[in-house]
């Protein structure tokens, strides 16, 4: 439909906390069924930016919208953005179920609605527990059914993936490629990068309360130029076709070579002069360098 | 409703709830049981009056209860689930008073319940002619629930105020047993007794109908003033609950 609103908003957004700009005007939409990554360094101004979307703090300006309207409007909030709080949002000495219980019947959502998610985020086991007593990775799936409660289009994650062990690292991506295959919107936060690289499709970059970057994910990873990694038993020899090519290759500790050129040359080059290739791929660091590189690798200061 | 019927799930599944309740009624049993078990004299009029008055022992906690109503919530962070599914923040403070409301009230039915449960027999035991037909037993049920329903109420002003758990309890707990006589001394100084009775507790006083202070409101009087704390807790409460949840 033409006209219609964005999932997200955030237009020109501005929040001062005494003597700190956490976030400094910051504009970014995300676009209907996608994931967007919002990264940057611990205390860049994340969390503020997805309260402020979510009501629980003020602007001092701007505004940050949802389908085009504030948070506290929403008929039904909960069936229309489902929210992971990075803080903890549960009573330690109520179970799992409960806790769920607890949103459900404030929402006027069915019981029944309680005992799916429990199942599909596989905590129905020990929903009779206390979650005083749950690891960090149960904590964070009783806190993703409870954003799924009331089924909304859109979820907004703060930091989901902090704390979580690989394992769970892995669950989560493949929880949310199958929750964004269903055609919702995510908006998800994290200070690393590379814990979501794989995963969104598009990544919002903030450093100091500032928008750095907001491009797809392959737009980002060509804007950090392209660095191939290659290794081969004849290394010498590589080298030295490449270099007759105008490519450098730095060497690697571990004899590879470090190459500032797409992985389809190096091959069709190595092909060429009949050179073995034993690993030929592009560099998944350079994600993260582009972002220590666009953040300037520190965290927000009092300004 | 279905707000209330959340407020009334969040309480039943924590167990503070449960304790201060258990804590009323045992404080409730063991006036009752001093009351008739010590009485060496006659059983008269005044006797029957505090036990009829015995469940006042507790007056703590509904006020605890509900100040924990709204504190508990900021002290595990529940409150930013709360507010996702009810942003509007006086909706939910409303919620909280008339739940705690309902707090006073059960308390107030159950530890009188207790009361005549124990009393009734035993003084039937002892020949001592009372009966529930007194019109006093239906005066003093509801003034103490009145009292109750209304201190619940105020519990969740105050705690929505400070939104600390222990500093609402403690302030609570130091106004009513302590600060409050401090303050009707330095009152009494300055010479503003009349003041004195429009506090807090001299107004609870007067609500029950307790002699203990000179000058006392009337009973309906009490209750009103009590009622106004109420309406001046809530209203700090609906200003300080509009601050950032971070």
């Amino acid at each position: 439909m033409p006209g219609e609103p964005p999932p997200i908003e955030i237009r020109g957004l501005t929040k001062r906390f005494r003597r700190v700009l956490a976030v400094d005007d910051l504009s970014f939409s995300v676009e209907r069924g996608r994931i967007t990554g919002f990264v940057g360094p611990n205390g860049a101004g994340k969390t503020t930016t997805l309260r402020a979307l979510l009501g629980l703090v003020t602007p001092t300006d701007g505004e940050a919208l949802v389908f085009g309207r504030p948070y506290q409007e929403l008929a039904e909030p909960i069936r229309q953005v489902g929210t992971v709080l990075e803080t903890s949002t549960f009573h330690p000495g109520r179970s799992g179920r409960n806790h769920l219980r607890t949103v459900a019947t404030a929402a006027g959502i069915q019981r029944a609605r309680v005992e799916e998610l429990l199942e599909l985020v596989g905590l129905t086991a020990a929903a009779k527990r206390r979650v005083g007593g749950y690891s960090l990775g149960m904590r964070q799936r009783l806190g993703l059914a409870a954003a799924l409660l009331g089924d909304p289009q859109v979820l907004v994650l703060d930091e989901p993936a902090n704390g979580l062990d690989p394992e769970g690292i892995r669950w989560l991506r493949n929880f949310l490629r199958r929750l964004a295959d269903e055609g919702r919107t995510i908006l998800v936060s994290s200070h690393v990068l590379a814990e979501l690289a794989q995963t969104v499709d598009d990544v919002a970059i903030i450093a100091r309360g500032r928008l750095v970057a907001h491009a797809p994910v392959e737009t980002l990873t060509a804007r950090a130029g392209g660095r191939t990694r290659v290794r081969s038993p004849q290394a010498e020899a590589l080298r030295e076709a490449l270099a007759a090519d105008g490519i450098e290759g730095a060497p690697l500790d571990d004899g590879a070579l470090a190459v500032s050129a797409p992985p389809e040359r190096v091959g069709e080059l190595a092909a060429a002069n009949g050179i073995v290739l034993h690993e030929l791929r592009t560099e998944s660091s350079s994600l993260e360098e582009i972002f220590l590189q666009l953040t300037g690798g520190d965290a927000a200061v009092p300004r | 409703m279905r707000l209330l019927a959340a407020e009334v799930l969040k309480l039943r599944t924590t167990w503070g709830f449960w304790v201060y309740l258990a804590m009323l009624l045992v404080l409730t049993a063991l006036v009752v049981v001093g009351t008739i078990g010590s009485g060496v004299g006659a059983f008269d009029e005044e006797s029957w009056r505090d036990l009829l008055q015995a469940p006042l022992i507790g007056f703590a906690f509904p006020l605890l209860v509900g100040s924990v109503v709204v504190t508990s919530e900021f002290r595990h962070g529940t409150i930013g689930q709360s507010l996702l599914v009810t942003p509007r923040r006086p909706l939910l403070l409303a919620a909280k008073l008339a739940v705690a409301g309902l707090v006073g009230l059960v308390f107030a039915v159950l530890s009188f319940a207790l009361m005549l449960a124990i009393a009734l027999p035993w003084l039937g035991a002892k020949d001592v002619d009372v009966g529930l037909g007194d019109p006093i037993v239906r005066e003093t049920a509801l003034v103490v629930t009145v009292a109750f329903v209304l201190l619940g109420m105020l519990g969740v002003g105050v705690g929505g105020a400070l939104r600390n758990q222990a500093g609402a309890a403690v302030g609570l707990l130091v106004w009513f047993l302590v600060a409050e006589f401090l303050v009707r001394a330095l009152l009494g100084v300055i010479e503003l007794d009349g003041v004195a009775r429009y506090l807090p507790l001299a107004a609870m006083e007067a609500l029950i109908g307790s002699d203990d202070l000179e000058d006392v409101l009337s009973q309906s009087a009490g209750g009103l003033v009590l009622a106004g704390w109420v309406a001046v807790a809530a209203a700090a409460a609906t200003g300080s609950l509009r601050r950032d949840v971070t």
